[in-house]
């Protein structure tokens, strides 16, 4: 009941702060927001494996409105699951209004009461973030200060407990970042020096991030304070780009880990060159013991704190991103390069309109551990990898204009992933893929245009061979309509050789979007950004409205 | 503003503070000797599993592991239910663990679609927030944390289970009699289940050689409700302290169970809440 | 308890009703291609039109939009004097790939890096693509989410018609 009261008073305060705001020269405030809904119908079919759903149509829909008034800022979002897609955690249930926050900002000082998302450097050791379209939001609740004491020098703190679905998560999350870019700091004492015009930046950052968790537990003597710390360097050019970052966390015995007791350590490298036309870039990442959560006994996407993408190259097409890979956070050792050529206009290989090509590699190994068989679980060396390939791919891709109205797209993969290890599943093994794609988009007049993609897998494994069609017909600005069979005529068992055709058309209007799709989804992984959700197979109607505003 | 601005440095100071300050290294002892206050109150803990799920036998053995510490004090069900229960047709994983209580605690408490194995320390929920978000399903780490804060609490009511079993024709005549130690609610459900122990059949393990357990000793097994999953309604609207409540039940035990390792758990739920406020159990055969 | 927050929901809209919508940049830190922090109340242009395009490197029509508006984007600046900050949501998983990514492909906006989607978040922008188009005021005058081949037609209409209010 005082929540409500203090909720009340807070949004109640809004038209009397914007009336004081009216008598000075900032004027009136601004409202905004967006808006977004998903329903689906679901229907049983029995060879995709589409199980029947009771509710027959389910709903995920929020609201964001965001007010601004000069320096002031405040918000909330309403979020509603009647009852959540397939797909999303169970836990997902209801309406509320989930995320609301008031913001005051005065010069170099920024105070942030409510919810905030926010992010340490790469995010190592700390990422409070959201995914709606996964259902991954592990937003802070408490408070966030970022502060400028002096140019150049960039401080944040926060503390706060962590989102859990509808409630927050047990551990109160502490953390403390500071980033100071050389070049800044250099000018307030060399007044003649402009960083902007600097040949090389230099930019250094530290964070802290410590948790506190009661330790319940009978049995186990668990360390309730548990700190990271991570440490990151960055040095950039016209042309050349260098970063890198290490994160180490105290012993923080959880479900994930087994509850050992062994230190957490994480080690980022990138480095990229890059000129117009050209760019060479590599990356290299070590994990070990690094999943770091702000409650013990999470699991899955739950309250995380560290970060830990997968670096490998995030696909785009269905059937390249058919096995996506997600980092190990318990231990992985891997790297990855990318070489891109851009051939001129009237080269030999260009061509008339210019010919830009990709090859891509990356691989991801487990680490070579010893078991202590104690409370520490294992050691790992630090620089040889272990014997399983948890991932590897290698990609070339052909992006190619063949005339004004015709661009065509070649792209070949070849895939090995660690079924088992990735998934933690059991009984699947490797699969070994080899991919192909081809895109063409052709363009009948100057807002009707055609595009097509004819993708296929081989593999011997798992599901065996797939093939995928895909046509689409857009009519600017409104109006796009496309077809989609995923054929998987490769499947070992013959009845399960099923195609899942898909139909869609959407309307957009400025910043309105309206999506109508029928058809069957096939089992498998959504990813955006670098994180993944399982979405069962479904057969049915689907309608998706979002609007900004 | 000014002022501000110092202000806020101190916060960052004291920040800084906080979190370096705030280092709990451990090296060892990493166990303590478990305290196992007195008391009457009893504990349900329920593990939800399935044969098919190869990373449930680890929630299993620390189920068995509390069971031994609170000897007595922690009554263990295990309930097989979800996908991971589901049978092949014929050879390895085909025996049928499933019951219509099972599925309909799945589908109550959105089992399957959370994930196993999972369990409930007294159909506890984690917040106390019993509304719609209530979330009581937990991790098997932390079961034994919820354990020792339930054993903590009162106890609101003794249950006392007394039994007559004929091994022969195998009827059960089951009295369970509910003394109230202090007011109780208006809404309250007795549910009695007949558990199984010690089944062997199938397992899935992950990192267990071999994956496929023949002859894994299925524990705590739950085989059928005696009232439906939800159980018998306790009649009168306040239950006043030294109230006693008397239930009898009778029944045949199907052949299919060994009576020898069969005994009964009855519990008794607040209907609204799903709070399980005591539960006992009795074994068919002494 | 619910329901109090419904009503609260639609107490908090009504009080803002009374409010002028004015489309403003908000004020959010972003970082730029060079590391810098860069806040976007200092998105300027010197009173001429600013487009924000948000993409990122592995979202398919962003990238085609990007790549079709390059083509143009020398003669759009010769006639309107825009400037286009095309802003990456990339995460830490592909930031580092976003300066190779736009160098290869010689793209001359404005870089700019979101990897939290801190602008994403305050401009309410929900899948992307999503483009909003700023007058010489500072005011949000268009925007689109998604991109269709020939989109960028419109756009420039747009933008062109931000320049001579009688060209609509």
């Amino acid at each position: 009941m005082k929540k409500v009261l203090a909720v009340t008073l807070f949004y109640l305060s809004f038209p009397f702060l914007a009336k004081a705001q009216e008598m000075n020269k900032f004027g009136a405030g601004e409202i905004h927001g967006n808006f977004q809904m998903m329903a689906q119908n679901y229907l049983v079919d029995s060879t995709i494996g589409a199980k029947e759903v009771s509710e027959k149509i389910r709903m995920n829909s929020f609201a964001n409105l965001n007010y601004i008034n000069g320096n002031f800022k405040a918000g909330m979002r309403y979020e509603s699951y009647e009852k959540a897609l397939l797909g999303f955690d169970p836990r997902y249930n209801g309406s509320d209004i989930t995320y609301r926050y008031a913001t005051y900002t005065n010069d170099d000082l920024e105070f942030t009461i409510g919810n905030y998302y926010e992010q340490f450097g790469s995010g190592l050791i700390f990422r409070s973030y959201e995914e709606r379209g996964l259902g991954i939001d592990n937003a802070m609740d408490g408070i966030r200060v970022k502060y400028k004491p002096t140019a150049g020098v960039y401080l944040k703190s926060v503390i706060g407990k962590q989102r859990f679905y509808f409630a927050k998560g047990e551990g109160i999350v502490r953390g403390l970042d500071a980033e100071f870019n050389l070049n800044e700091i250099l000018s307030t004492f060399l007044p003649e020096f402009n960083p902007e015009k600097a040949r090389y930046t230099y930019i250094l950052g530290g964070s802290m991030v410590g948790k506190y968790q009661a330790d319940n537990d009978p049995i186990r003597i668990l360390p309730e304070n548990v700190a990271a710390f991570a440490g990151r360097f960055n040095f950039i050019s016209d042309k050349f780009n260098f970063y890198t970052e290490y994160a180490y966390k105290i012993n923080d015995p959880s479900l994930t880990n087994g509850f050992i007791y062994k230190k957490g350590e994480a080690l980022f490298v990138s480095a990229n060159y890059s000129i117009k036309g050209f760019s060479l870039s590599a990356s290299a990442k070590r994990v070990d013991n690094m999943d770091f959560r702000s409650d013990r006994n999470a699991d899955v996407n739950n309250l995380t704190m560290s970060f830990l993408p997968a670096i490998s190259k995030q696909h785009t097409y269905a059937l390249p991103a058919f096995y996506p890979y997600a980092t190990q956070p318990l231990g992985e050792i891997g790297e990855q390069f990318e070489l891109s050529y851009n051939f001129k206009k009237g080269s030999m290989l260009g061509g008339k309109y210019g010919t830009l090509f990709t090859v891509n590699f990356s691989n991801a190994n487990n680490l070579d551990t010893t078991q202590t068989g104690n409370e520490q679980g294992y050691t790992a060396a630090f620089f040889t990898k272990g014997d399983i390939l948890l991932y590897s791919d290698l990609n070339f891709e052909v992006v190619k204009k063949i005339s004004p109205k015709l661009k065509t797209t070649y792209t070949y993969m070849y895939q090995v992933f660690n079924k088992d290890k990735v998934q933690n599943v059991s009984g699947y093994g490797t699969v070994f893929a080899h991919i192909a794609v081809f895109e063409m988009q052709y363009k009948i007049n100057s807002k009707k245009t055609f595009r097509a993609e004819l993708q296929s897998m081989r593999t011997k494994q798992d599901f065996g061979d797939w093939a995928v069609a895909l046509a689409e017909y857009t009519v600017s600005p409104h109006w796009f309509f496309a077809a989609l069979d995923q054929y998987n005529y490769g499947n070992a068992i013959v009845e399960k050789r099923a195609h899942y055709y898909s139909g869609s058309f959407g309307y957009t209007k400025n910043a309105t979007r309206f999506i109508v799709g029928y058809g069957k989804q096939r089992e498998g992984f959504l990813c955006v950004g670098g994180v993944c959700r399982l979405i069962p197979a479904s057969y049915g109607l689907s309608l998706s409205i979002s609007s900004t505003f | 503003m000014k002022k501000m601005k110092n202000s806020s440095l101190l916060l960052f100071g004291i920040f800084v503070a906080f979190t370096f300050a705030a280092c709990d290294e451990i090296t060892g002892p990493y166990t303590e000797e478990v305290n196992v206050t007195e008391g009457g109150r009893k504990i349900l803990l329920e593990d939800f599993t399935g044969h098919n799920c190869g990373n449930c036998p680890p929630a299993g053995l620390e189920a068995i592991k509390l069971d031994s510490i609170y000897k007595g004090r922690v009554i263990v069900v295990a309930t097989h239910c979800s996908f991971f229960a589901d049978t092949n047709k014929t050879g390895k994983l085909s025996y049928n663990f499933k019951t219509p209580v099972g599925d309909e605690l799945d589908k109550f408490f959105n089992i399957e679609t959370a994930g196993l194995p999972k369990g409930m320390v007294n159909r506890q929920a984690v917040d106390g927030d019993y509304g719609i978000f209530s979330n009581r399903l937990l991790n098997y780490t932390a079961w034994s944390s919820s354990i020792a804060m339930e054993l903590n609490k009162k106890t609101a009511l003794n249950l006392s289970l007394s039994k007559s079993y004929d091994t022969l024709s195998r009827n059960l005549n089951l009295d369970v009699e509910i003394e109230y130690l202090e007011k109780g609610n208006i809404n309250q459900q007795l549910v009695v289940y007949l558990v199984e122990d010690s089944i062997i059949n199938w397992q899935k393990w992950y990192g267990h050689i071999p994956e496929n357990v023949p002859d894994f000793a299925h524990r705590h097994v739950l085989r059928t409700s005696l009232n439906g999953a939800w159980g018998d309604r306790l009649s009168g609207s306040v239950k006043s302290a030294g109230r006693i409540i008397s239930k009898s039940y009778t029944t045949t035990i199907s052949s299919k169970y060994k009576q020898k390792k069969c005994y009964i758990v009855a519990f008794v739920q607040n209907n609204l809440t799903k709070e399980v406020l005591q539960v006992e159990e009795i074994k068919l055969i002494e | 308890m619910k329901a109090k927050k419904i009503t609260l929901l639609f107490l908090f809209i009504c009080a803002l009703l009374s409010v002028n919508a004015q489309n403003k940049i908000p004020a959010v830190n972003v970082k730029t291609i060079d590391g810098a922090t860069f806040n976007t109340a200092n998105m300027v242009n010197d009173g001429k039109p600013i487009i924000i395009d948000f993409w990122a490197t592995w979202c398919k029509p962003c990238v085609q939009e990007l790549t079709a508006i390059a083509d143009l984007y020398e003669d759009w600046q010769k006639v309107t004097g825009v400037k286009i900050y095309a802003v990456s949501i990339d995460d830490a998983r592909n930031s580092a790939r976003v300066k190779p990514f736009v160098n290869t492909r010689g793209w001359e906006y404005e870089i700019l890096l979101d990897p939290n989607a801190d602008l994403k978040r305050a401009l309410n922008v929900g899948d992307i693509p999503h483009t909003f188009l700023i007058n010489g005021k500072g005011e949000i005058i268009y925007q689109h989410a998604g991109y269709a081949p020939g989109d960028e037609n419109e756009l420039y209409e747009k933008l062109l018609g931000c320049i001579n209010p009688e060209v609509k």
